[in-house]
Parts: C-alpha cells; structure tokens; sequence
C-alpha cells in the first residue's frame, strides 16, 4: 500500500522532473552474490572488438549451469538498461554450450555493472506523446550464422520506452536488406505502442518518426526501387510499406552518428557509448553513493543533434522520491 | 626354568605404554630389556615407539664393549617395532617372537613390568608427586629392583650376577624425600642462600650425585651437596613437619609444572588466589581433594569461560537483545570457527546486530520447525488463516483420484533495522505431482510487459498523476478452483492412518494454476467494478470517466494504479 517505490525488483523514484528506474539492489545482489562486489570497475560493458563464437577454442565451462543463472538475471537486469542489451543479447546466445571466453566476456559486464550500478531511466515529466524510433542493424555481425543484428529504440516524446537488440531470424543479402528487416521489426513495435497509447486514451495522430542511418533502405520502404536486389525479402517486410502509406510513421535520413540504437547493434568504446547513454536518459542518480567513479554528466555533445534529438538528461537536479 | 647360562645368552625386550600422561621431560613409553640369566634390567624411556630400533641397537654396542659379550638371542613380542629381519641378521641375532596374543611367551618381561609398576607405584604414593613425575618413579624404581635380592637368584642380587660383585647402598636415600641442594657458586652473593630446597628425584645414570627437583624454580638437576631430610615429604602437605618448618610449601603446588594439567586437577586447578595458610589453617583441609571440594562451595558461581565464545555467551551479555529472538542458548561445543573469530572487538550495538542476524534461522523441514515455539506459532497461523479462507474441505480421497502432496516453507521476514519482524510458515502444494487435464489445464497467467510499465510511468510522469502501489496479501489464495485438486493433509496435522485429504475450493500457492486463477479472479473483479482490459496488453485495466482516469497495471501479485484523482485509488484500494 501506499505510493510507488519498488515494484518487482525496480526502484522508482519521482519528482516533479520525471520518474527514474533503476534496479540498483538487483545489480547488487547480483554482484555480491558472483564475488564482484570489489571488482576493479570498467566503463563499457563489452571490449569494441570484441567478436565472440559459439565454436569458441577456449574450453568449455564445467558448470555452464552458473553462465546460465547468471545471464538470466543480467536479462532481468535489462528492464531498466539499456546499456545492456546488446552484451547480454550476445551472451546469451552461448548459454547451451558457454565456454570459458563466454564467461570472460560475462564477467567485464559484471564489472561495468560495478561501475554503474545505479545507472537507471529516466522518464521525463516535461514531454509529449509523440513516439519516435530509431532503428539500426549491424550487417552479418554475428560470425557463426552471419545473421544481422537488429536494434531499435522507442522513444514517448523523450522517454525511452521500448527497446530491442535481437538478432534477424534470416541472412541478409546486404546491409540495405538488414536495415530494412530492422526498420519492419521497429514498425511493429511502434504499431503496438500506438495501439497501446490508443488504450490509454491518448491519441496519437501525427506520424511517429523513424529514423535510420541507411539511405537504401528507406528507399526501398517509400516506394519500390531496386527491385533486383530485393526481390528475394521476405514479403512480410514489406508492411512496413503498408504503415508508411497509411500515415503511421514517417522515415527520415540521419547521419550515422547520430544513431542512437548503435548501441544495440555493436559493442561500443565508452568515448560513443556514453554520449549515446546520456542522450536516451540514463541517469545515476546514486552517483554522488558510488564515489563518482565516472557518470554520465561528461557526455560532450559530439556534434550538433539533429533537431528531434534529446535532451542530456540532468543527473544532478533529479532528487529521488 | 632358569635356561640361560650365561649372561646375555637371551634377553627379553617389551615396550610400555604408551601411558596417557605425558611425563614433565615429554615421555609417554618406555622399553624395557631384561637379561635372562642374570636378571638385570635397563629401561629406557621413549616418545615414540620409533625410538626403539635405535636403543635397541646403542644397547647391542653397550653389551658389546662393556661385557666383552655379544646377544644371542633376543624375544618380543609381535610388536611391528621389533620387526627388522635385517637388523638381526647383521648382527647374528635371533629373534624369538610370542605367537599371537600370547604374551605369556614372554613372561619374563612382562612379570618384571608387573613388578616395575608395582615399586614405582608405591613410591608414587608414598610422595604423593604429581603424575607427571611418573618417569623419576619407574626409573628408580628399576634402580631399586636391580639391587634388591631375589629368591630366583639364590639371594643374590642382579646386580651382583651381572657386575660379579655386590652393590653399594650406602648412597639410597628416601625417594620424593626434602633435601636442601648447594646452590652454585659463581652466581651466589654472600648473602644468598647457599643451597635451595628441592625433592629429591633419584639417581641418574652413571654420574655421581643424586637428581632434585627445586622447589623454588620447579627444574631437575644433578647435585652431589645434598643434605637430605628423609622423614619429610613435601609434596604432602599435611604432615605435621610440613607446618611447622616449611609454612609456605603448598605454594609450590599451586605453581607445580604439569604439563598435562587434566591429569592431575587436585594440584594444577587450584586458584593462585588461595591465601597462603601463614595462620595455621587446619591441617585436614589442606589434602587436595578437600581444597577443591571446599573450593567448589565457597566462590561465586559465573559461565565457563569457554562459554564466552559462544553466541549464546554474547547474547546474555546483551540486555537489550531482540525479545523476539530465540534464546539459541543451547549448550553444544562451539563451532570451531569460532577459536579464530570473536565479536568481542565489536562495540555492543554491533555485537548485538551480528548475533541477531546469525542467530535466525530457518527450517526446511517440519521436523526442524516443529521443535521451535515461535515456527510452531507460525504454522498454526497459517493454518488457520487458511481455513479461516474456507480454503478447502476435509473429505475422503475417491477411488482413481490421487492426492498431491504438500510442504511448509519457512521464511523470516526482517525489517529494514534487521529486527525480525515476523516468522511465516507457507503452505504450499507440491504442484510438480500434479497431472495435467486432470488436476489443472491452462497455466497461463499474463504477466505485464516491460514496455508496458514504461508507458504507464512515463504517462503518469507526464500527467503528474498520482502512483500506487498495492501489495495483495496471501493473493494467490483469492483465486478460485474450477478443477477438483485432492491434497494431502498439512504435516503435522495429519496422522499416518486418517483417511481424509484435503478438497482444495482455493487454489494455493504451489499449484500450476494458481497464478493464473489469482489473475482471473482479479480480472473479473475488475471488470465488475467498471474497468475495461486493454486489448493491447492484457494486464491493463482503464476506466475512464467523464472527469477520472485511473488505470491498473497487474504484475502477478504486485499492482500499480494510477490515477488523475487521488479518491479513485482509494475506491479502488477499497474495492480490492
């Protein structure tokens, strides 16, 4: 009874700025309980060139079942990181066989779960309801199946709300064709947030906004162009035709490195990593608790934001509760 | 049968021991050799029975050049130290054995130990030494026998056999006896005292001079100036000349050397605390075993303190520990952890924390909870809370039907302070024995997304509308069940011939479908109240009005509401 605080497992702060997420005692539990809790601390969660294999030559775990219970409550962790995804994404494709390179690379996200374990998300008070998407694939990266990764993220007005790093269930031909599967994977979930956003009363009538960095593939979703390189994709990415004609998302060009969701396609280095934190509204609002080992405030905008972009979300003013 | 007929012909080696108490000078054994044709005997005392082999051959170099003789034959018993074939036959030897357990085959040995302990045993009591001192009585005590006469021998003397002359005795003096020993003189001042009083020890081997232990410093020593006072024993305390000329003699016990104290406690155990009896206490109280009885009945009683160790010992020194807590003072061996750790570093406050929090524990099993008051509190509880719910009736089990079973767990919920709030026992049924199509059929439950949860906060965020949370009591039990689910009776409510199982009317939690059937009671309850489930994701529940908004977001038995108007989450509080 009484007002919001803890609800499975989350801790929900509130202010009349906004609301933050954060699973800050989870992250802890799970730190305590692999022995990390004195872990020397990393700031990006997986090595930039880092390519991991499930034929891996290192040998394979004794006990793969502790890989096992311990990527599953990283997945848990994910409801409130998206810092996380793509790392806990790839790692769990090993859980059926995990091999001692497997648990390396689990155990660096352990340590940058050390350094940022109040790392939570903000969701700000002052916004619309205009939902906005990123979508961003990283061609052939994974080196087994030569799959791509799809990654997108949702945004209400500018609160991340919904959020996948997932890789395509098909090989693509070429990055144009796995940008296009990413940009129908996120159509999906944007027609589901405005149905969702219609159950809620809210009506959301101007188009939602999707961005890709991949000319090509917006091409092909306008209007059908370069027929003889695509006429093999599966028609059932071809809706994404259909919800631009009826008027439920717009596609609109950004430069790469304005692409948010390149952090759920790729491992990234901590100089690309955070701007992109601070950008989609990770805050630590535990900062000043953890000896200010590093934060999201020294974010430098590394170029001029397109003009939907985000606001850096300010750690400091946010008080909890 | 005297068979030797010269010495050395055949002697007969055994080992004593090992005896429980570790002499003063650290021996536990010792071998004993005896000649069979003149009967002399050597002991030699030991640590280990490893020491044997090289006695035995420093013992054929002495035989060797001191009686111009070499051993023919020797005999033991069975004894693995004994067993060095090689040994014996560099040396020509042989060697005799008993066959097994028959030690009469070595008699000769073995009487003479009969008669070794017998001689020590009553210098022993006659001096009343410390058991410690055990080695000085059986050494003498061979020194004794060696010169004392036998029948066997035709009145003779082994020592007279062996040596071929008679021996000496005018240097025997009384065993345990007072003597005053010349102290030395290059460290003697002229007016220190020129000798100290010691007891005298025996002789030691092949030195002229007697062997004393001084009182004042508690060491042996060999001295030739000693003046002996043979009538006085002081390590008794209660002869009369004790009293008069020496009053501060028991000091010397309650400082006595024991290197295993447990042997003799009449001694080591006394406090050094006892006056010093200047005043002519009576003599009677002054035995040892009336010192500790009067001991016993005149000091205060307080724990070991070897029981300050213990939790239980930090828990009564702590006043204001938890009334809640179990008093785990039951008395056991600590565990042995705690010869490394202490809490005693801990300031009071600490202390108290740590011993509450590793003073709760929970049971698995019945069994374990049973025996405890407060589990037993808990479980009678929930019980009756349970069936207060009208969650089952008792009936007979019918034919074709199987009863599943069911357990208590045990779980102690703690406040944020670490206080024991509560100790709860949870029934719950063993839902893996359940068999699908008969005992249950849809298992599914919606659960909301996370995406979900997002949307929902970020709109209360935006809309500053107010957020609740509602936790469901013992939620799972509000669900009703459709399908006709036999349980076991409760542990320990149960009795092994009671036909009778439990009709479950409410499911409990433990059984596949018990989330789901929470969830439809819920949602129906819901929908009766006005609200309407969201098509896009089935926990969501709206229910809009002209000017009120309020919508309920279900996570299992965790419930978010929010709400435009602060009075509608009450109507809705209340309502569920």
């Amino acid at each position: 009874m009484g007002k919001l605080k803890y609800f499975i497992g989350i801790e929900v702060a509130r202010s009349a700025k906004g609301i933050v997420l954060c699973q800050r005692k989870y992250a802890l539990d799970i730190l305590a309980d692999n022995g990390f809790s004195g872990a020397r601390p990393v700031s990006f969660p997986m090595e930039t060139t880092l390519k991991l294999s499930a034929n891996d030559a290192s040998p394979p775990l004794i006990d793969p079942a502790s890989y096992r219970r311990l990527i599953g409550r990283l997945l848990y962790l994910t409801i409130t990181r998206p810092d996380l995804s793509y790392a806990i994404q790839t790692l769990s494709q090993f859980m059926a066989n995990p091999h001692t390179m497997h648990l390396q690379a689990a155990e660096r996200v352990l340590r940058y779960l050390k350094a940022t374990s109040g790392q939570g998300l903000f969701l700000k008070a002052d916004s619309t309801f205009h939902l906005k998407a990123y979508s961003d694939s990283d061609w052939g990266g994974c080196i087994d199946t030569r799959r791509s990764v799809t990654g997108y993220l949702v945004f209400l007005g500018d609160s991340l709300i919904s959020w996948k790093s997932k890789k395509q269930p098909t090989v693509s031909r070429s990055s144009a064709e796995a940008e296009y599967q990413a940009l129908a994977t996120t159509s999906c979930e944007v027609q589901w947030l405005v149905y969702l956003l219609k159950d809620f009363h809210i009506n959301h009538s101007k188009p939602a906004l999707l961005y890709t960095d991949n000319k090509p593939a917006s091409e092909i979703a306008s209007n059908l162009v370069h027929h003889e390189r695509t006429k093999h994709i599966q028609l059932d990415c071809h809706l994404i035709r259909e919800k631009l004609q009826d008027g439920l998302l717009t596609i609109i060009h950004i430069p790469s490195r304005f692409q948010l969701a390149d952090a759920l396609t790729k491992p990234l280095g901590c100089l690309t990593l955070h701007p992109i934190l601070s950008k989609i509204g990770m805050v630590n609002i535990h900062s000043h608790l953890e000896g200010g080992y590093w934060n999201l405030q020294h974010s430098t905008s590394i170029n001029k934001e397109p003009e939907e972009s985000q606001q850096p979300a300010d750690a400091a003013m946010i008080t909890a509760g | 049968m005297h068979t030797s007929i010269q010495a050395f012909q055949l002697i007969h080696i055994d080992i004593w021991g090992s005896f429980s108490v570790t002499s003063y000078s650290g021996h536990q054994l010792f071998l004993t050799i005896v000649d069979d044709y003149s009967r002399f005997s050597w002991l030699f005392l030991m640590k280990s029975k490893s020491e044997t082999r090289g006695l035995l051959s420093n013992f054929l170099i002495y035989v060797h050049t001191q009686f111009n003789t070499s051993i023919k034959t020797i005999r033991t018993d069975n004894g693995q130290e004994f067993n060095m074939p090689t040994f014996y036959q560099d040396h020509g030897i042989i060697h005799q054995t008993t066959c097994v357990e028959t030690p009469e085959q070595n008699g000769r040995v073995e009487r003479k130990h009969q008669h070794l302990l017998n001689v020590a045993r009553s210098l022993m009591f006659q001096t009343k030494l410390p058991l410690t001192y055990w080695t000085d009585c059986i050494l003498t005590s061979t020194h004794i026998i060696n010169r004392t006469s036998s029948l066997i021998l035709q009145n003779q003397t082994p020592y007279q056999i062996l040596f071929n002359k008679p021996p000496t005795y005018n240097y025997f003096r009384v065993f345990g006896c007072l003597c005053f020993a010349n102290t030395l003189t290059h460290n003697r001042g002229k007016f220190q005292p020129r000798a100290t009083k010691c007891i005298f020890l025996g002789y030691p081997p092949h030195i002229k001079g007697y062997k004393v232990l001084d009182l004042t410093t508690c060491k042996t020593f060999v001295s030739r100036n000693v003046i002996f006072h043979e009538s006085i024993f002081p390590s008794i305390p209660n002869t009369v000349h004790t009293h008069l000329v020496f009053p501060d003699f028991p000091q010397f016990f309650y400082s006595f050397p024991c290197k295993s104290s447990q042997q003799t406690p009449s001694y080591s155990l006394l406090p050094a605390t006892l006056p010093l009896q200047t005043s002519a206490p009576p003599t009677s109280t002054l035995i040892p075993n009336d010192i500790s009885q009067l001991r016993r009945s005149a000091r205060t009683t307080h724990p070991p303190h070897y029981l300050q160790q213990y939790y239980c010992g930090t828990m009564a020194q702590i006043p204001s520990a938890d009334p809640i807590s179990p008093n785990c003072s039951i008395p056991g061996k600590p565990h042995s952890l705690f010869y490394f750790l202490s809490t005693s570093q801990l300031s009071l406050q600490h202390r108290a924390f740590t011993s509450s929090i590793s003073l709760v524990f929970e049971p698995t099993t019945y069994k374990q909870a049973s025996s405890i008051p407060h589990w037993q509190k808990a479980m009678t509880n929930e019980i009756i809370a349970l069936e207060q719910n009208q969650t089952w009736d008792l009936v007979l089990l019918p034919h074709n039907k199987s009863a599943i079973g069911c357990k208590l767990v045990y779980k102690v919920k703690f406040q944020a302070d670490g206080k024991v709030e509560r100790y709860k026992a949870r029934l719950v049924a063993k839902g893996y024995t359940q068999q699908e199509g008969i005992d249950f059929f849809d298992t599914y439950s919606p659960v909301a997304k996370m995406t979900t949860v997002r949307v929902f906060l970020t709109i209360a965020a935006v809309n500053n509308w107010h957020l609740h949370q509602l936790d469901v009591d013992n939620a799972f039990l509000h669900g009703d069940l459709h399908e006709k689910v036999y349980m076991q009776l409760p542990p320990g409510y149960s009795t092994p011939h009671d036909p009778r199982v439990c009709k479950l009317k409410k499911s409990i939690y433990g059984l596949k479908q018990a989330s789901r059937q929470w969830f439809s009671k819920l949602s129906t309850s819901l929908l009766l109240f006005g609200f309407l489930q969201a098509k896009s994701d089935s926990s969501l529940f709206i229910r809009k009005t002209t000017n009120s908004f309020i919508t309920v977001l279900i996570y299992v038995d965790d419930v978010i509401i929010t709400s435009n108007t602060f009075t509608k989450i009450n109507q809705v509080k209340q309502f569920l």
